[in-house]
């Protein structure tokens, strides 16, 4: 088989597509198929290993129905046995690749996860197909050149998004900025910077990372930070490159921007926030960013396609099953429930969903409840005649707040901030929130009303900073206060509660975590608010 | 002279016009083809050899605006063409790194290209007398070493791809094109020589580098371009150049012979047209041979192919010959590395029967699901042939395993042939890359698709043959293997597994008690028995595995590449699956047991009968721990090794092994006899069954030990063994008894104790069979013995004996209600029957009636 770059220079890009990006031509039935027969491997590979038996100590089915029947929903408890030592004797496959999380969600150091050289190719299969979706304005129309410079600012190995470029080495020749091999010794801060500081004599045509990074660049040029000392330090090539973009924003009779220094041909982000942030990602660098969805334990899961709107779940990533929000509830009001699944062709358009997944290709994780939730925007996309569910993702999981794909806030987190900042306070809830420009994170809490709200919220900001280093560095690097605090009389929750009881709903008064509580209770909260209008 | 002059002036007009003509025809060939960067580079190089081609032309033929013009606009061409194949070269081959060249070249060209308009190349050129001639300018010479520098360059990047080992993409499809550059730099540099140069040699060599170019694309579809050439159409081209050529011969003949001879006539100049034609027919036929053997050539190979296989399928009938046979003669015709046919096993999962090319022993493990995209999709009419390419990109392929993708990738497989007959996918032939590396052609997919079709006819007649076959080497009973070839197969399997260094398995399986079983259902039953084993061993192994029906209720199994323990988990999987199935059709399962003996080459054997002796005893050592039992063969397993190294556990294990033997053969007693009864007289039965329930609840409620129960049992079983010696007419005459018939009857206590007493294990029930039909007042037979005297255990059969006899209908008479025979008990109490066991029973039957039908059940299933 030709590789892309020889497919592409023999003229036959639509090959190119095909391979890539033509699952979006699948009919969802087509889409289960895949689905199906993809599972039946896996069982097959499960049914071999020492994995099924630690866990369920039952033999594995090889069908698709008795595999939901029988098998339970599992969480990474049921793994860390084995994942956690990195025991690769029970496994199913023999992995490439160890990845982890950063560790910040729930009781663990670390979440590990295996992945065999089979997941590597095709997670790395399916972020070309973003790139190449991010390079293309419609069906089959994409340019693709050797060594594209390409801006890969996303975390090293052994997290996930460092396996990708090993795993595109094999398929297309990018010239990746900074080298990966010195990329990967550097921090976060120092990979952009100079990822940006090598774009500026290289020029860039990718870029892949967190959205409000691009957003801070944007900003930093509007604002004319980029200015002389910026061009005084840089090189000739450079200094060329800035001359031209003054030169081009001149002629439009504006400020310097970053789409007159570079035209970058494709940008791919990654977290919720991307859609909050696209239009000025276009103001700032003249495209709109495809955002992507993945994750440790289930790799590159989905993508958006050249209009921008839904995500398209890869068929060949993971078993996608789904938990109706109505049955998500009923199992956190009661821990013994066990929530049912519909799959990829049963979910509805308008409903939330939780994430269920089962590896393919040797993956560990079955039947692995992931934590994040997804909205279904339709059954298909009209405007592009792609068939098969448009989904967004809403949460990293329903008990962290995700900001800016840089912080995962946990109630532990809130707790420990608290307590530092040594303030008096009573019940509290914290919520993801959209401030004008950023994603933040809204703090409902019942204070003494003769408090000073602004000196409690700096304190708890300050005490979020030391406690959290990625909060530190949301501050830092992207440069804003990620907090918000919303003061409440004391009291304030019994009161809500005693309504909520007397409506009837008072059970699910009692079950509501701290973080990310329903829209209800916080618009109920909200009316108690010691704030005024204009604090 | 002047004709030499003339035809001189021809020539060097119609070498640049056949080049401009050449090129013309490439460049509207290559705008059709898809637009990539390097096509878009290989047209301009193109048009600027079309300049030059032209501009040539135009100079010889010194039109207007006049020679030096012309001359001007073909160098233009001619400079262009070593920066833009240059270009071209690096763009194929992906020479980032040399770009900076490419863009001096472009420099260069437009300083040359100045150079030219100022006349520094050519000073001066012009016509005279029919000669071109031309004087070189001083930037010719660097002109020529820079150009000639670059084309080189080109050509030896490119031969060196072309030869790249491993090959690449690009390998094949760039020799002819770096061999057209090379002669190109050869005819530019001829130019140098102004005795050559008047004579249009780098036109030439541009022809030769588009004749090159042409065969680049017909032959490897350069740069995605195609050309479909007709047969008819060159034939045609052939007839009228032939026609063409013959009419000027004849007519120069004619000509000079006039002026030779000086006259003409028309019976002169016909012997003269007719000789001509006679020459020329021959040398029509072999222009025509060599069209087909240069454009043809492979159509005649298939022809031949074709015709080969028609030969075969109708000589052949055996599948294995068939298969290798249609292998081999793909494999040659179409220059393939090697060549698989996969053929569906009863699953209908597809494995590999033959392989040419390729070891077998390689990849034999290699399968293709029924539910594969591939099978699925070469299962439907309109995809008879697959390329790799479509399974790489067509997303319907996206649920390939990545086992298959493997698979195909260890195949090196490069297209897949369905082979259908009517609906059915009867098999898939696989096809590795070409040796020379070429893609398949359309002609090679037309050709195997003919072949395809053909062969399905085939390889159903071959099925039906080998399914013929098949039955003489079957069981006839479980449609297993039979014994001989059980033994012929592990023969050729040892040997494969000796040259091929594999492991490979056999299990033996012995059913534990199938003798009881058989004697207690008969055969009949004994045979389902054994046909539901044989499915058990089906569904338990794989297709390639050889199940053998060994013995009477003995089989063998032999595993091809197999270690010890996957053998220990086949067996395993057996002997669930044999309970299982038993248990689930409602057979006495506690009976159908299978105990099962592994052992593998070369581990444990370096031989055949090594191997069978090990797997034996390996049965024995399953059958001694117990039965229904995998045992896997240590050489401690071995009688003969352990019998130095004794120990309490090995005793112990040997103790309760005989154990074991004796109370089989004790069992196997008790049943025979039971079976003896059943045969006779199922009343007698179903008599002594219902009898044996009665009693052991008797026994039960009076609280007797196990072993005294066992021994009620035992004779409950067997209380009526005597009657086997009562003639049938006696035993169901529907009247009353004659004396002497009663004295008959009677008798049957004592043939019973008589036959009980030949049996050492059941020695010790025969007095209670012998005194169940003494009463408890002594007026019982045969002995008349009454009260205590009577053994327990006998007094108990009586009591069950008669309310089983009262409730039951008899040839004599009807059945008693419960009610009515109870009253006939509590009536006899004391005489008949012991007064103390009677109402235990009575209470029994009335009081505890639930628990006891309950028993009554358990105790008869």
């Amino acid at each position: 088989m030709a590789s892309i770059l020889e497919l592409l220079k023999e003229g036959k890009k639509r090959d190119v597509w095909m391979k890539y990006c033509g699952f979006i031509d699948l009919s969802i039935d087509e889409f289960i198929k895949v689905q199906e027969r993809l599972l039946t491997e896996q069982l097959g590979l499960l049914s071999n290993s020492g994995m099924a038996k630690i866990m369920f100590n039952q033999p594995i089915p090889d069908n698709l129905n008795d595999f939901r029947k029988y098998i339970p929903l599992t969480t990474y408890e049921n793994y860390v046995s084995f994942l956690g030592q990195k025991n690769e004797d029970v496994l199913p496959a023999k992995p490439q690749y160890w990845i982890c999380t950063s560790g910040k969600l729930g009781n663990y150091e670390r979440k590990w996860a295996p992945y065999s050289r089979g997941m590597v190719q095709i997670h790395a299969k399916n972020f070309f197909s973003a790139i190449i979706f991010s390079l293309c304005s419609k069906k089959y129309d994409f340019t693709l050149k050797e060594n594209y410079k390409f801006l890969y600012a996303m975390a090293p190995p052994p997290y996930m998004t460092g396996m990708v470029p090993y795993g595109l080495m094999d398929k297309f020749p990018f010239e990746y900025l900074p080298p990966l091999p010195v990329a990967e010794k550097m921090t976060f801060e120092e990979r952009n910077t100079e990822g940006f500081r090598l774009g500026l004599v290289r020029g860039i045509d990718l870029f892949f990372g967190v959205s409000s990074v691009l957003v801070k660049i944007g900003e930093k040029f509007s604002r004319q930070e980029f200015g002389d000392s910026d061009f005084r330090r840089s090189n000739f090539l450079a200094k060329l490159r800035l001359a031209w973009g003054l030169a081009k924003a001149g002629i439009r009779g504006r400020k310097l921007l970053p789409k007159d220094v570079w035209s970058l041909k494709g940008i791919i982000c990654a977290g919720t926030d991307t859609a909050f942030y696209k239009d000025r990602i276009e103001y700032y660098w003249g495209k709109k960013p495809i955002e992507i969805y993945g994750g440790t334990e289930i790799g590159i899961a989905a993508t958006q396609t050249w209009d921008h709107e839904g995500l398209i779940l890869f068929p060949d990533a993971n078993f996608w099953e789904f938990i109706p929000e109505e049955e998500y509830c009923k199992s956190v009001a009661d821990p013994g429930y066990i929530p049912s699944t519909v799959l990829t062709h049963e979910i509805e358009p308008g409903k939330r969903y939780e994430l269920v997944i089962t590896n393919f290709r040797g993956g560990a994780f079955i039947r692995y409840r992931l934590g994040d939730f997804i909205r279904v925007l339709s059954l298909r996309n009209h405007n592009l005649n792609i068939n098969l569910p448009q989904i967004v993702y809403e949460d990293r999981a329903r008990d962290v707040i995700d900001i800016a794909n840089f912080t995962r806030i946990t109630e532990r987190t809130v707790w420990e901030a608290l307590e530092r900042a040594n303030i008096t306070h009573g019940r509290w809830v914290a919520r993801k929130g959209f401030a004008k420009d950023h994603p933040i994170m809204e703090l409902y809490i019942e204070i003494d009303s003769g408090s000073e709200f602004q000196s409690i919220e700096e304190k708890i900001h300050l005490a979020l900073r030391s406690v959290d280093s990625d909060y530190h560095d949301l501050e830092d690097i992207i440069g804003f206060r990620p907090l918000k605090l919303v003061p409440l009389p004391e009291g304030c929750f019994k009161l809500v509660m005693q309504k909520n009881r007397g409506a009837g709903n008072g059970r699910e008064m009692e079950a509501i975590t701290r973080i990310n509580p329903p829209d209800r209770i916080i618009a109920e909260l909200a009316q108690y608010s010691l704030m005024r209008e204009g604090d | 002279m002047s004709t030499d002059i003339n035809i001189s002036i021809s020539l060097s007009m119609a070498i640049p016009l056949t080049a401009f003509f050449f090129y013309c025809v490439l460049f509207l060939l290559a705008l059709k083809s898809p637009r990539s960067k390097v096509a878009r580079i290989f047209i301009g190089y193109l048009v600027v050899m079309i300049i030059w081609s032209f501009g040539s032309f135009a100079m010889r033929a010194d039109i207007f605006p006049g020679t030096l013009v012309w001359n001007r606009i073909m160098i233009f061409g001619m400079m262009g063409v070593p920066f833009l194949f240059f270009h071209f070269s690096q763009e194929i081959l992906g020479r980032a790194k040399l770009i900076i060249w490419r863009r001096i070249g472009y420099v260069f060209w437009g300083v040359l290209f100045i150079g030219n308009l100022l006349g520094m190349i050519v000073a001066d050129a012009y016509m005279s007398q029919g000669t071109f001639v031309y004087i070189l300018g001083p930037l010719a010479v660097p002109f020529g070493i820079i150009g000639g520098g670059y084309t080189l360059a080109s050509a030896i990047f490119l031969i060196n791809e072309a030869f790249r080992n491993p090959p690449s993409f690009w390998s094949n499809r760039l020799v002819y094109p770096s061999i057209g550059a090379a002669v190109i730099t050869l005819g530019s540099l001829l130019n140098f020589i102004p005795r050559i140069g008047q004579y249009p040699i780098d036109i030439a060599a541009n022809t030769v580098n588009a004749c090159l170019l042409y065969y680049a694309i017909y032959r490897y579809h350069f740069l995605n371009i195609t050309i479909t050439i007709r047969k008819g159409l060159v034939y045609s081209v052939l007839t009228a150049l032939l026609t063409g050529s013959y009419l000027l011969i004849v007519f120069v003949a004619e000509h000079l012979i006039r002026e030779q001879v000086g006259y003409s006539t028309i019976l002169f100049a016909l012997p003269v047209a007719v000789i001509i034609a006679l020459f020329f027919e021959p040398a029509k036929k072999y222009l025509q041979l060599l069209i087909d053997k240069f454009f043809f050539g492979q159509q005649f190979g298939f022809r031949e192919t074709l015709k080969e296989f028609s030969h075969i399928i109708t000589a052949i009938l055996d599948l294995d010959k068939l298969a290798n046979s249609t292998l081999e003669l793909l494999t040659k015709a179409l220059q393939t590395s090697s060549c698989y046919l996969f053929l569906p096993d009863r699953d209908g999962n597809f494995y590999i029967h033959s392989a040419y090319g390729a070891k077998m022993e390689d990849l034999s493990a290699i399968r293709m699901d029924k539910t594969s995209p591939i099978v699925c999709c070469l299962s439907q009419k309109s995809e008879s042939i697959l390329t790799i390419e479509e399974i790489e990109t067509r997303p319907d392929f996206q649920g390939l395993w990545q086992s298959e993708r493997d698979e195909l990738e260890e195949m090196k497989a490069e297209l897949l042939v369905g082979i259908r007959m009517h609906k059915e996918l009867l098999g898939i032939l696989v096809l590795s890359e070409k040796t020379s590396g070429d893609p398949y052609s359309d002609d090679d997919r037309e050709l195997l698709l003919t072949l395809s079709n053909e062969a399905a006819v085939a390889i159903n007649n071959a099925r039906a043959y080998t399914e013929a076959r098949t039955q003489a080497v079957r069981d006839e009973l479980t449609k297993l293997f039979n014994y001989r070839f059980f033994h012929e197969f592990l023969d050729k399997e040892i040997a494969r597994c000796k040259r091929a260094d594999l492991p490979c398995s056999v299990i033996f399986m012995d059913l534990d008690l199938f003798k009881v079983y058989n004697d207690l259902y008969g055969h009949l039953v004994g045979d389902e028995a054994l046909n539901t084993i044989a499915k058990a061993i089906n569904e338990s192994t794989r297709a390639t595995d050889v199940a053998a029906r060994y013995g009477g209720d003995e089989f063998a199994i032999i595993l091809p590449a197999t270690n010890p323990l996957e053998a220990v988990s086949v067996a395993e999987r057996i002997r669930n699956r044999v309970q299982n199935n038993f248990r689930g059709a409602g057979y006495d399962s506690k009976l159908l047991t299978v105990s099962l003996g592994v052992a593998s080459y070369p581990k444990h054997a370096g031989n055949k009968q090594q191997l069978l002796y090990c797997a034996d005893q390996a049965l024995y050592q399953a059958k001694r721990l117990g039965r229904n039992k995998v045992c896997l063969y240590t050489p401690a397993a071995n009688t003969k090794n352990i019998s130095n190294v004794v120990t309490e556990n090995t005793l112990e294990a040997e103790t309760d092994f005989l154990r074991k033997q004796i109370e089989d053969a004790y069992l196997s007693t008790v049943y025979t006899l039971a079976a003896v009864i059943n045969a006779r007289d199922n009343y007698t039965y179903t008599h002594s069954k219902m009898v044996t329930a009665y009693a052991l609840a008797l026994a039960q409620a009076l609280k007797l030990s196990e072993e005294r129960k066992e021994m009620v049992r035992l004779a409950s079983m067997l209380h009526d063994i005597g009657k086997i010696g009562i003639p049938e007419y006696i035993l169901n005459k529907p009247g009353p008894l004659t004396p002497s018939e009663r004295e008959i009857v009677q008798r049957h206590s004592n043939i019973a104790e008589a036959i009980i007493n030949q049996m050492p294990y059941l020695r010790r029930v025969a007095p209670i069979i012998l005194h169940h039909h003494e009463s408890f007042d002594g007026s019982g037979y045969p002995n008349g013995i009454k009260g205590k005297n009577i053994p327990i255990e006998s007094r108990i059969l009586t009591i069950a004996d008669v309310y089983h006899a009262l409730t039951s209908d008899r040839p004599y008479r009807k059945a008693m209600a419960m009610e009515e025979a109870i009253s006939q008990l509590q009536l006899l109490s004391g005489k008949k029957f012991d007064p103390d066991l009677v109402p235990v029973f009575i209470r029994l039957l009335k009081n505890e009636m639930i628990e006891f039908q309950y028993f009554l059940k358990t105790v008869v299933r």
